[in-house]
């Protein structure tokens, strides 16, 4: 459990509700072992944990392109 | 005085003025009339002639008039459209002299195809040749990625539609990073500069996606969005486009060419990210399914344990036994009667025996009426008649007694003698 906490707690959100979702699909299938299933049921609520976790945790990052052509003009941080 | 004379005379009173200075006097005048500085007027092309400066000279006319216009380069760079002999124009701009020629002109400032007929089917043509080189062409279109980590926004950095979309995207897909590409959208060097954004968001790195876009305005003001340069330079994005121009019914060429199309730009960020409220109630939702599904895998295994369980040979492992017992039994019994069998059979050929023997015990033989006879003298059993003399004393033994007897007469059985 642990294992698969740390290894799954590097993923990007999409990559970890892809996972999710997976799992959820071969859960849904009942054809996995019982002890894989119980593995795969704590991965997935880890899984979902990070989801909820990333998306409510993060903050839009806004940025203003600088162009090449005028290399004094400063990003401004105009949305804020 | 001829009356000729007289006219010339009075002539010749009035102030003389040089050919410059009438001619700004004239100007003067139209200079400062309100109406002719602010003025819009209809008319055709003609003698049209775009020079090597980027001005562009031609006449308005119509049926009785004609008019003069000049329109710049920097103006003639925002028209949007490629004015052309012939076609109708609604043109504005302010009415002056141009004094080396001694003509006045229309400056124009503005100017737009008259009618949307005349707009249509420009906007047709364009349409239909950049349709038949499958600019348009649905199969190019590619798919908007599900969860844009970066999206390139190339739209004007004032305005309402900016702040609608980093508000929309912030709020319903915390986790996009947003890189606006600060873009003309209108008017003077439009085109050039949606191009250069889009080259330019092409170029940076972590993006996913594009929008290229402004707020609603008239169809001058969406002019851009239907360029050429515009439409190819979305057609050559590496990365998928989002066209977002305000306008609620027209398409624009943009629209037809990006790989998605949103009515207005709020649309687009609706459109560019996931809602994060459904993405929860999702991840919410997926909590029950993972158990749910846990759970009934579970509950299978259950059901299986039971099953096996249910079976006789495991609730009363003694049923494995009992046939064994059973058998056992039955053969246990099988033995006592065999057994039992033979004893009879023993016992009664016991008894036989034991019948037998008493029978043929002497005992038996005497109480059957025989006797057994001695000689007196040294008790010798008479088997023979030759054994006894006459006279000589017998004793006679029968099955309760004996008797004593002297030998009388001595017979020789007749059979014996044989």
């Amino acid at each position: 459990m642990d294992e698969a906490r740390e290894s799954i707690e590097h993923l990007e959100f999409e990559a970890a509700l892809t996972r999710l979702e997976e799992i959820v699909a071969e859960l849904e299938v009942g054809e996995l072992a019982l002890e894989e299933a119980l593995a795969k049921f704590k991965t997935g609520m880890a899984l979902k944990e990070l989801c909820e976790r990333k998306l409510t945790e993060a903050e839009t990052q806004i940025e203003e392109y600088v162009t090449e052509e005028e290399p004094g003009q400063e990003a401004e941080p105009l949305f804020e | 005085m001829p009356p000729d004379t007289a006219r010339d005379m009075n002539i010749m009173q009035t102030p003389i003025f040089t050919v410059s200075e009438l001619t700004g006097y004239i100007k003067t005048l139209l200079d400062r009339d309100e109406v002719l500085q602010q003025v819009t007027v209809r008319g055709e092309v003609s003698n049209f002639t775009s020079h090597r400066s980027g001005h562009l000279y031609f006449s308005l006319k119509d049926q009785a008039g004609q008019l003069s216009c000049v329109c710049f380069r920097n103006i003639a760079q925002t028209l949007g459209f490629a004015p052309e002999e012939g076609i109708q124009v609604v043109a504005a701009g302010n009415v002056s002299v141009y004094e080396r020629a001694g003509r006045y002109q229309l400056i124009v400032r503005h100017m737009r195809p008259d009618g949307a007929g005349e707009l249509a089917a420009r906007l047709e043509a364009l349409k239909t040749r950049l349709e038949a080189e499958g600019l348009f062409d649905l199969a190019r279109k590619r798919p908007l990625p599900r969860f844009p980590r970066g999206i390139g926004i190339c739209t004007s950095p004032t305005g309402a539609a900016v702040q609608d979309m980093i508000r929309i995207i912030a709020r319903r897909y915390p986790l996009a990073r947003i890189v606006l590409f600060p873009t003309i959208v209108q008017g003077e060097g439009a085109a050039p500069s949606i191009v250069q954004s889009l080259q330019a968001a092409a170029r940076c790195e972590g993006l996913a996606v594009i929008i290229v876009g402004r707020g609603g305005g008239s169809l001058e003001d969406l002019w851009a969005f239907n360029e050429e340069s515009v439409a190819r330079a979305i057609f050559a994005s590496p990365l998928p486009v989002i066209s977002a121009v305000g306008h609620e019914t027209d398409f624009t060429i943009s629209d037809y060419v990006a790989d998605a199309r949103a009515a207005t730009p709020s649309e687009a960020a609706e459109l560019v990210v996931p809602d994060q409220a459904e993405l929860l109630a999702d991840l919410a939702g997926m909590t029950g399914r993972l158990r749910s599904g846990v759970l009934s895998r579970m509950e299978m295994a259950q059901q299986r344990l039971a099953s096996i369980l249910r079976r006789p040979v495991i609730r009363r492992p003694r049923v494995l036994l009992e046939p064994r017992q059973q058998r056992l039994d039955e053969a246990a019994s099988g033995l006592g009667e065999e057994l039992a069998q033979l004893l009879s059979g023993l016992s009664n050929r016991v008894a036989t025996a034991a019948a037998t023997l008493t029978a043929l015990s002497p005992a038996g033989v005497l109480a059957r009426g025989y006797a057994i006879c001695r000689r007196e003298r040294d008790s010798e059993v008479v088997k023979s008649v030759a054994a006894v003399d006459r006279g000589e004393q017998i004793r006679v033994m029968v099955s309760d007694g004996d008797l004593l007897a002297d030998v009388s007469a001595i017979q020789l059985q007749a059979d014996c003698r044989g």
